[in-house]
Order: structure tokens, then C-alpha cells, then sequence
């Protein structure tokens, strides 16, 4: 996103709405001015018409910037050549032409939230695809409003690939991957900025304890936070049996969360 | 996509935030006459978010009874699509078990790692993670604080401007209401105006 400057008046009213606090006031001009390499492009300035005078622009985006709007607007459509072999871009085709001011203009029902994670456990009942003694996790880096650089992602996944995981191939950060046994990603995003960037994977409960001691090593090597999910089919009695794994490890599961409430049909084998 | 994950608060402060949602959102006919029907149902039971056109099946409720009751007349309806309950885990269950169903699978957050010194405190965190895109900016949250303090703006009108941020419409605009005036409160009174 840019300011354009000669419509700009300096009212700073749009200051607020930038999650990143990328928008900053130049005090030489007066006038407000995105820092181009701190903004995610996730387009609330501009969704938000506060600007009485329209100055808040959604400039075209090339490769690797592209990436910015595709991972912090939830309603973008994938642009970037490397997404081009996912159904969803293929369903997005459409979109994938527009100008990005009618992109950013779609409201409502128009609006596709495509998410840049999986559908995880929302539709496990009729999926199966988290069976009983495993344990599906995801580390959301950059969440909640943060925001994160690749570099920072990369150092994530690499973690993770010496203790074992191998990522989720239906994740959209996969395709970023030059080798998905060591995590490394394409060396031309590293420093690309987003909001938030999910690391999604499955293990044997057994195995839960490593992988989650070496997303804890890594946590102080970032400079950034990050969200950790665990996904955990529920017994026959109502236990949850990843709870008591974790709370060994001196980890308090949330209180609240999401349930599938187990309503699809058919349900799928969890054996 | 996790967004309904990682709400912040105390037992009871989560009271009064409740989400359902479904898949699938799009599809033939015959499976969009079932969404069209869990929506109905949603809407009907007094989602606090049904005043609105969304793309994704999302519905926000500020009491239990009122999800509850959605609840059991989805699970009486035998839709057969895949239904979603974010809250509190325990009072959940108890809400299937009442309804006839049960817990099938649960996501757990365990919270954020990492660099947390960069995160906004913890009254402006409780509201700035119902939008769990984070859309909705801190210093959005702290500015329409001052406004409301000032009087330059109503609590529920800062909430709406912080609603409309979030593009999933999941952000729970009656519970940051109340969240909100926590804020102010806790702000104090104006600075003085200076000269005179
Ligand atoms: S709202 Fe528009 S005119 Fe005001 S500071 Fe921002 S860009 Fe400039
Ligand atoms: S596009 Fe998003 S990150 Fe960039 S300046 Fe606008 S609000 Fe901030």
C-alpha cells in the first residue's frame, strides 16, 4: 500500500487501522507515509475509507511482495506463480485477473475467505483427518498481530524438521519450500513480511513432547511470537488425551477452543 | 484457519462468546439448501452477527442458552455437515451432551511463544484477538478508548468501527462492548488541557 502524497492533507486519521503501525507521520512533509517494508499489504487502510481524500492506494504487486497480500488479507486470492497447481487458485482464476482496487472493493458475499492454513479439525468427523493417538499441531508464527518475516518462518520449520515433522503438504507454505526435509525456503522471500504464517503437522502422540520441546528452543531465536495449536481427537469418556502430555511438559492447554461437534456424516474411521 | 482459537480472558470474561461455524460453505444445490438452513437456524437463535451478508458461515453469540439452543436444533435438523463450536471446552461438552451429540475433536491453544514483550497488554490482546486475523489494530483499539472517554464517540459505535475491520464478521462486537469500558475505565480521566 502507498500514500499518495499530493492528496494527502496530513489529518493522520488513517494512522490507527495498520495493524503492523506502518503508517507513520513524516514529520518533514507533515503528511502521512507507509513504511514500505514494514506494511503486510492486508489492505484494512484502504478497506477501512477513512481518507477523505482517497489517498490511501493499493499499488500492483510483483513477486516476491505478492506473498504479503496473500498471507495478511484473508480475502486475497493466490496470485503467485508457485500456488498456481492448488485448487483453490485454479478457483480463484477469476480474481486472479482484477485490479487490486476491486479485489480490495468486494464485499459481502463476494468475499472468499480462503485461509492459508488447511481446514484442520473442522470437518474431522466426516475426514478422519486426525486419528485417535495422534496429535495435529500448528504453529501460526506472526499471531496474534505481530506479524512475521520468512527468515523467521524458515527458522521455525527448520527446527521442526530435526525433530522429526514432516509438513503438511496441503499448506500453502509448503509450495515456499525449496527442500521440505530441511524446511528451507525459496532464499528470494526471506525477508518478506506478513501478518501471520501457519506451520501445520501431524505426529504420534508419543512424539508430541520432542517436537514440542523444539518449538520451544526456537521460540527464543525469533523475533516475533507465535500461536501454538494442538488438535486432539476426544475420547469415548470426554477425555482429551494430549492434555495430560502437555501439562508433564509444564503447558496449560487453553480453556476455551473449538469443538467439532461431531454432527458430519458419515463419520470417518478414527483407527 | 484458526481464528476462533486463541480468544483471550478469564472463565468468565469468555462467557459471553460463543462462535458456531460450518462447512462446507460453498456446493450443488442440494448440499447449499442445508447451509441455507444451518444459517437460518443460527440467525434465528440470536447470533449477535446475523445482521450481515458473510461469505463464511460464521455465527457469534454473547449467551450460552442462545448457542445452546442452536446447538440442539442443528443436531435435531441431522444436517450431516461438519459443525464447529469455539468457547469454553467443559460448558461445550456439556452443551452436546444436552443436545445429543458429543465431542469429536478438539483444538487447544497453548498459548503464544516467542517474543511476547511485543504483544499489546492484555486488555487491548482480549479484544484485538476476536478478529483472529488481526485486523483489528491496537492502536485502533487504544484510540477509540480515547474517544469514548472524551465522549467523542459511544461504546457501541467504537465497537461497530472495530467490527468492520474483521473480514469474517467473527469479531464479538457485544463482548468488546463490555471489554471496552474496562478499557476506559482503566485509562483515567483526560489529560488536562493546557493554557486557559
Ligand atoms: S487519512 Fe488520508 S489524508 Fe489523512 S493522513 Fe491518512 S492518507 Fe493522509
Ligand atoms: S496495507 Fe495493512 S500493513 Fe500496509 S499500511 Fe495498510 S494497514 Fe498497514
Amino acid at each position: 500500500m502507498i500514500i499518495r502524497e499530493e492528496l494527502c492533507t496530513g489529518c493522520l486519521d488513517c494512522l490507527p487501522y495498520c495493524p503492523m503501525s506502518a503508517i507513520v507521520h513524516d514529520e518533514a512533509t507533515g503528511l502521512a507515509k507507509i513504511v514500505e517494508d514494514e506494511c503486510v499489504e492486508c489492505g484494512v487502510c484502504y478497506r477501512a475509507r477513512v481518507c477523505a481524500t482517497d489517498a490511501v492506494f493499493p499499488q500492483p504487486l510483483e513477486w516476491p511482495r505478492t506473498l504479503r497480500m496473500e498471507f495478511s488479507d484473508p480475502s486475497s486470492p493466490y496470485l503467485s506463480p508457485v500456488f498456481e497447481h492448488r485448487t483453490i487458485a485454479r478457483f480463484q482464476r477469476d480474481l486472479r485477473g482484477m485490479d487490486r482496487r476491486r479485489l480490495l472493493d468486494r464485499e459481502g458475499e463476494e468475499l472468499t475467505i480462503s485461509g492459508r492454513g488447511t481446514i484442520e479439525m473442522k470437518m474431522n468427523d466426516v475426514m478422519g483427518r486426525y486419528k485417535r493417538g495422534q496429535a495435529g499441531v500448528a504453529a501460526e508464527i506472526g499471531r496474534p498481530g505481530v506479524g512475521a518475516r520468512f527468515r523467521d518462518v524458515e527458522k521455525v520449520a527448520r527446527a521442526l524438521t530435526t525433530a522429526g515433522v514432516k509438513f503438511e503438504p496441503d499448506n500453502p507454505l509448503t509450495d515456499l519450500m525449496t527442500d521440505v526435509r530441511t524446511g528451507a525456503l525459496l532464499p528470494e522471500i526471506l525477508n518478506e513480511k506478513v501478518l501471520s504464517c501457519i506451520i501445520e503437522f501431524t505426529v504420534p502422540l508419543a512424539s508430541l513432547p520432542r517436537v514440542l520441546s523444539a518449538l520451544r528452543d526456537v521460540s527464543s531465536q525469533i523475533d516475533t511470537v507465535f500461536a501454538v495449536d494442538l488438535i486432539s481427537v476426544v475420547e469415548e469418556d470426554g477425555s482429551v488425551p494430549t492434555v495430560p502430555v502437555v501439562e508433564a511438559m509444564g503447558l496449560t492447554p487453553s480453556i476455551a477452543g473449538k469443538t467439532n461437534v461431531g454432527l458430519g456424516r458419515p463419520l470417518a474411521p478414527l483407527d | 484457519m484458526t481464528h476462533t482459537n486463541h480468544r483471550q480472558g478469564s472463565r468468565e470474561s469468555l462467557r459471553d462468546d460463543w462462535v458456531i461455524l460450518s462447512l462446507p460453505y460453498r456446493g450443488p444445490p442440494h448440499v447449499m439448501e442445508k447451509v441455507e438452513r444451518f444459517k437460518e437456524i443460527c440467525a434465528r437463535h440470536g447470533a449477535v452477527n446475523a445482521d450481515r451478508p458473510k461469505a463464511w458461515h460464521i455465527f457469534v453469540f454473547d449467551r450460552r442458552e442462545n448457542m445452546e439452543a442452536a446447538l440442539k436444533e442443528l443436531t435435531d435438523a441431522g444436517l450431516g455437515h461438519s459443525v464447529v463450536v469455539a468457547g469454553l471446552f467443559d460448558e461445550v461438552a456439556d452443551c452436546c451432551r444436552r443436545a445429543g451429540t458429543k465431542a469429536h475433536t478438539v483444538n487447544h491453544s497453548l498459548g503464544f511463544w516467542g517474543k511476547r514483550e511485543k504483544l499489546p497488554r492484555p486488555q487491548v490482546l482480549e479484544i484485538t484477538t476476536m478478529c483472529g486475523h488481526a485486523l483489528v489494530a491496537p492502536a485502533l483499539v487504544t484510540r477509540l478508548a480515547e474517544k469514548v472517554r472524551d465522549g467523542d464517540t459511544s461504546l457501541e459505535e467504537a465497537c461497530q468501527e472495530m467490527r468492520r475491520m474483521c473480514l469474517c464478521d467473527i469479531f464479538n462486537h457485544v463482548r468488546a462492548q463490555r471489554l471496552m469500558a474496562g478499557l476506559v475505565e482503566s485509562m483515567g480521566a483526560p489529560a488536562e488541557e493546557s493554557g486557559g
